[in-house]
């Protein structure tokens, strides 16, 4: 089959829960230009460390989360509200659909 | 597309968009430097452990889309370098990777390097995450001297300054400080909302330490810094 030249995005996942809460900023943030304080969006400790993009996974033209984590196994967090107030579904794994997004047997 | 594992410094993963909007099944696509001097064979990406976070941007603004990694890992003082596969890439599985050289910042090494137009001039800027300590750079000359400075984590810009071609960066510019003790492991930037404005999404972690199985876990979040304006 032919493929389209459009290519997908980055790809990493974790899972956990999606929240939005004040981030704990242990001591005061400085050489903070031009942010509001962070809000937490995502607690990924069960995964180890994260490493997130976003992207139009499913095709329906929202935004979804996706995050690597320390497993190899990708996981996506549909986007079921808009792209101005994004809504995340439990995530689900990307290898659920496609089998070789898991990576976590990749060896050099 | 995905970056390389740990084990694996020179492969980033590609998920490609079939015609029904699906994904289609991972290509993997390897990098190698160019060819050094006669007789030399082709050198692969050092054998580091590697977190390559693949962009693709058209980089030299040529109308093709470029393939550039960020190696936050680096060996021998490649970490303040990217690579940069010139395209056009559809078909390759098997890319020539040129050097990019980034300006050092003093006292910090880059973590990890995302990709994005930060001031809305139409061309792409570079953002990076640093790890900072005072007096590493004389640590790192001289194995035999320490420091006790604490680390912090940080995310500088690089404007480009390039009227045309390839970037040409400017000394970086500092836009945030992570808070004590979270340390910074990578970042995107996202579109935040109206007026094409662009926030960042980090990614922190802190206590690393092992459970009882005796594997690593770590207290690790995703926070979203709202730009102001």
């Amino acid at each position: 089959m032919r493929l389209r030249l459009s290519i997908a995005l980055v790809l990493i996942a974790i899972g956990g829960t999606v929240r939005h809460a004040l981030a704990d900023t242990s001591s005061p943030p400085d050489r903070q230009t031009g942010f509001d304080d962070p809000e937490v969006m995502l607690d990924g400790s069960e995964h180890g460390r994260l490493y997130p993009a976003f992207a139009d996974i499913d095709g329906d033209g929202k935004i979804d989360m996706l995050v690597g984590n320390w497993h190899g196994r990708l996981l996506v967090f549909r986007n079921k509200g808009t792209n101005a107030r994004p809504e995340y579904a439990k995530p689900i794994r990307l290898d659920e659909t496609i089998p070789s997004a898991n990576i976590s047997g990749v060896q050099g | 597309m995905s970056g390389s594992n740990c084990c694996r410094s020179d492969m980033v993963h590609l998920f490609l968009r079939k015609n029904d909007g699906s994904l289609a099944a991972r290509q993997d696509l390897l990098f190698k430097l160019p060819v050094k001097p006669p007789g030399a064979e082709p050198d692969y990406l050092g054998l580091a452990r590697a977190v390559t976070h693949p962009h693709l941007v058209d980089w030299n603004r040529d109308g093709h889309t470029d393939l550039v990694v960020g190696h936050s890992e680096g060996w021998a003082g490649g970490e303040w370098t990217l690579y940069v596969c010139a395209g056009p890439l559809a078909g390759k599985t098997e890319l020539t990777a040129k050097a990019f050289v980034l300006p050092a910042v003093p006292d910090a090494r880059p973590v990890y390097f995302g990709v994005a137009d930060w001031d809305g001039d139409g061309k792409v800027d570079l953002l990076v995450a640093l790890r900072c300590q005072k007096g590493s750079d004389a640590v790192r000359a001289d194995p035999l001297k320490q420091t006790d400075e604490p680390v912090s984590y940080a995310i500088s810009w690089l404007r480009n300054t390039a009227t045309k071609g390839e970037p040409k960066f400017a000394a970086a510019s500092p836009l945030l400080t992570l808070p004590a003790p979270w340390e910074l492991d990578g970042f995107t930037v996202v579109e935040g909302g109206k007026g094409g404005r662009l926030d960042i999404v980090v990614s922190v972690s802190k206590n690393i330490r092992r459970n009882m199985e005796g594997n690593y876990c770590v207290d690790s979040q995703l926070w979203l810094y709202r730009r102001k304006g």
